[in-house]
């Protein structure tokens, strides 16, 4: 196999790969703290000295 | 409940359970499919199937009371010990079991040591996951308590499947969840463990996308990872504990793909017991969709897709003609004790598909009653208090309210899906670039694509523009774990730093999928709390408090047990939560309207058997509740017990 065609495998991973970094980085920007609310409000009665978060769950 | 009656329910669960899985065996060995991923399809299919069956007809003859059950059970199985060719067939079992416990092992085996302890973790994370909300929670999604569950308490209560007096018409519509969700509460009579029947569906689901993708030429390790993937979808997980048939109908569309992308596969080898075995569980799989939710129906033009491409559009015909004449072959190679049994159950099944759309048909004239059915304009089955229609506005409707939702960016992920898609950080990160990239790439998974954007589009353009209809796309994420699937197996190994960041992002957005459902979003740790400190038995769809008014707990608490309960709500009210856990509390539906004097609700209670009246906030008519409280204002017979509940005769 060339160094070309070996490339071409790689590149397109890389695309790919980054390619979901940024999506979940987008994803992220709407659903993260609705993802971590819970386990939030969980660590908050384990360890009440965590700050309250204003419209949370 | 007493420990010992607690025991002999326990006991007669387990004998039912044990036909039934018997049952399942017997005719999942006279239907090979050669591989271990569609066997244990074959299994699963036949063991929701018979479930489903065996309650049903237990139903219709009146025969669903525990003790009931079991006696059948056991009857069943000392006739099947009595039949040579069964009992022949049941001493299999060990060696059949020790062989399934190898494949086990070798699939085990052929993954590598860091998938084996994420999987592992997952695999705990996800029971414990299941288990506690099934055990803590009482099932509160709204589509549940409107019609699913209140088909399943009367049932259960009065030992039948019938239909009864409700404002609730939903009660009418297809039913085989509802059905096998009736295993789940028949045995305890209670519905402590009702949340649990949509496991057999996530499952079924979850081990069929992991066949379609051994079908598309992936390897074990890449499979089981898309498998993983779409087990962890954020809408199945909600659905599948959200007591809801939408995982039943996902399941039976991917136990339908995985079957027909086998069937259409062209490196498998045509083998006429196989081939017979597929088509033959299409049928039951399809039959057993179609008597569960209508929509199936809409997604069938994009499965036909996907049988025809995968073969090359020229090569469709003579290879389907191949499959079927080797079927048939297949077939002819039975011998007549067997041919028969396999004649049994098709008929199980098209009893299954049919039975609910003959019964309304013949009951209101129209067979999917209280829909009507409008095709590009022209009425085609008027009766109904919801119309279904074929048309291109709604289509449009419908992707302009699934592009709002894309990206799940309005709101947190709830069961009812009002304002995302659920599909979860899996399907919008890896999953979805996999598909741009595996599309350019894999003929098989473009065929695939181009099958579920079909399946998604017919869809659209038939279900009611609502906030609540992606529910019915719970399957439509596997396609980006199967691409997830063959795109991992086309991952260089080298630089390392690839494999590295893929499987990092891969247990991030899994895990995270995980975490926004532990809660399904709705309920706060002090809900968890009220319900927790409850006994078992004692925790009621009422007292949770989520999403009903508090009349709904008066009545559970101020309702008196041993008299009928009366209750008026519109057609989308909450009706399960009056039946109590324990579906103790008779039920009678007392129909009044804004306008009637108080003389003839008082009248109408008293010719339904019942002293009490229940009505709710955003669950009754305004005009019926202001009518109710004038009249127990006016200090008449009516008088008001507590709040939302109404009773005449007080002094009697």
């Amino acid at each position: 196999m060339s160094s070309t065609q070996e490339a071409r495998p790689r590149a397109g991973a890389a695309l790919v790969l980054l390619a979901s970094l940024i999506a979940l980085a987008w994803y992220g920007q709407g659903q993260l703290l609705h993802s971590l609310a819970f386990l939030y409000q969980v660590a908050q009665a384990v360890f009440p000295g965590l700050p309250v978060t204003p419209g949370g769950p | 409940m007493s420990a010992l009656e607690l025991a002999l329910r326990l006991g007669a669960w387990l004998v039912c359970s044990v036909f039934v899985l018997a049952m399942a065996y017997l005719f999942h060995r006279q239907l090979p499919m050669g591989r271990p991923a569609l066997s244990a399809i074959s299994l699963m299919v036949l063991g929701i199937f018979l479930t489903t069956l065996l309650l049903f007809l237990a139903g219709l003859l009146g025969l669903l009371r525990a003790d009931r059950l079991a006696a059948i059970g056991f009857s069943g199985l000392v006739l099947m010990a009595a039949i040579p060719a069964w009992r022949r067939s049941l001493l299999q079992i060990p060696r059949d079991f020790r062989a399934l416990s190898h494949d086990l092992r070798r699939f085990w085996g052929s993954l590598p040591r860091w998938l084996r302890i994420f999987s592992a973790a997952a695999v705990l994370a996800s029971l414990l996951r299941f288990a506690f909300l099934i055990w803590a929670l009482p099932p509160f999604v709204w589509d549940s308590l409107t019609y699913h569950l209140t088909n399943v308490a009367h049932w259960t209560q009065v030992g039948k499947i019938e239909l009864f007096d409700t404002p609730i018409l939903r009660i009418y519509t297809p039913a085989n969840y509802e059905v096998l969700a009736t295993w789940f509460t028949v045995f305890l009579h209670h519905d402590a463990v009702v949340e649990a029947a949509g496991i057999p569906a996530y499952l079924l689901a979850t081990t069929a996308v992991y066949a379609s993708a051994r079908s598309l030429g992936c390897s074990r390790p890449a499979s089981w990872m898309g498998a993983m993937a779409y087990a962890s979808t954020p809408a199945l997980l909600l659905a599948t504990t959200g007591t809801k048939n939408d995982p039943h109908v996902a399941a039976y569309y991917l136990t339908s793909l995985a079957l027909l992308l086998d069937l259409a596969g062209k490196r498998r080898a045509v083998d006429p017991r196989q081939s017979l075995s597929s088509m033959f569980l299409l049928a039951v799989t399809l039959l057993l969709a179609a008597g569960t939710k209508a929509y199936i129906a809409h997604l069938l033009p994009g499965l036909a897709a996907i049988a025809m491409l995968p073969p090359g559009f020229r090569r469709t015909l003579p290879h389907w003609r191949e499959r079927i004449t080797a079927a048939r072959q297949g077939w002819h190679s039975l011998d007549a004790w067997t041919r028969r049994c396999l004649m049994l159950l098709l008929s199980g099944a098209v009893l299954l598909g049919g039975y609910w759309n003959v019964r309304n048909w013949a009951l209101t004239g129209n067979p999917f009653y209280p829909y009507g059915v409008n095709i590009a304009g022209a009425r085609i089955f008027n009766e109904g208090e919801r119309t279904a229609r074929l048309n291109f506005a709604r289509l449009v409707d419908n992707l302009e309210s699934l592009a709002d939702k894309f990206g799940d960016a309005a709101g947190p992920i709830e069961p009812d899906l009002p304002e995302t898609t659920g599909w979860g950080w899996f399907f919008y990160g890896p999953g979805l670039a996999a598909v741009i990239f595996v599309c350019f790439t894999h003929r098989g998974l473009r065929s695939l694509a181009w099958g579920f954007l079909l399946s998604l589009l017919v869809l659209m353009l038939s279900i009611r523009p609502s906030p609540f209809n992606m529910r019915y796309l719970l399957w439509f994420p596997a396609m980006a774990s199967l691409a997830y699937s063959c795109w991992l197996d086309d991952l260089p190994s080298r630089p390392r730093v690839l494999p590295i960041v893929a499987l990092i992002a891969f247990g991030g957005a899994l895990a995270l999928n995980l975490a926004t459902t532990l809660n399904y979003n709705r309920v706060s740790l002090d809900r968890f709390g009220l319900m927790l400190e409850r006994p078992l038995w004692e925790r009621q769809a009422a007292l949770l408090k989520l999403n009903m008014p508090s009349e709904y707990e008066h009545a559970i608490l101020f309702a008196p047990a041993g008299e009928p309960l009366g209750y008026n709500v519109g057609s989308d009210g909450f009706v399960y939560p009056l039946y109590k856990a324990d579906f103790s509390q008779r039920l009678t539906y007392v129909p009044v309207s804004g306008s009637d004097d108080c003389g003839s609700i008082a009248a109408r209670m008293r010719e339904r058997g019942t002293r009490y009246l229940f009505v709710a906030e955003s669950h009754t008519p305004g005009e019926v509740i202001q009518r109710v409280r004038d009249c127990a204002q006016d200090g008449g017979s009516l008088a008001e017990e507590s709040r939302g509940l109404y009773v005449i005769d007080a002094g009697s």
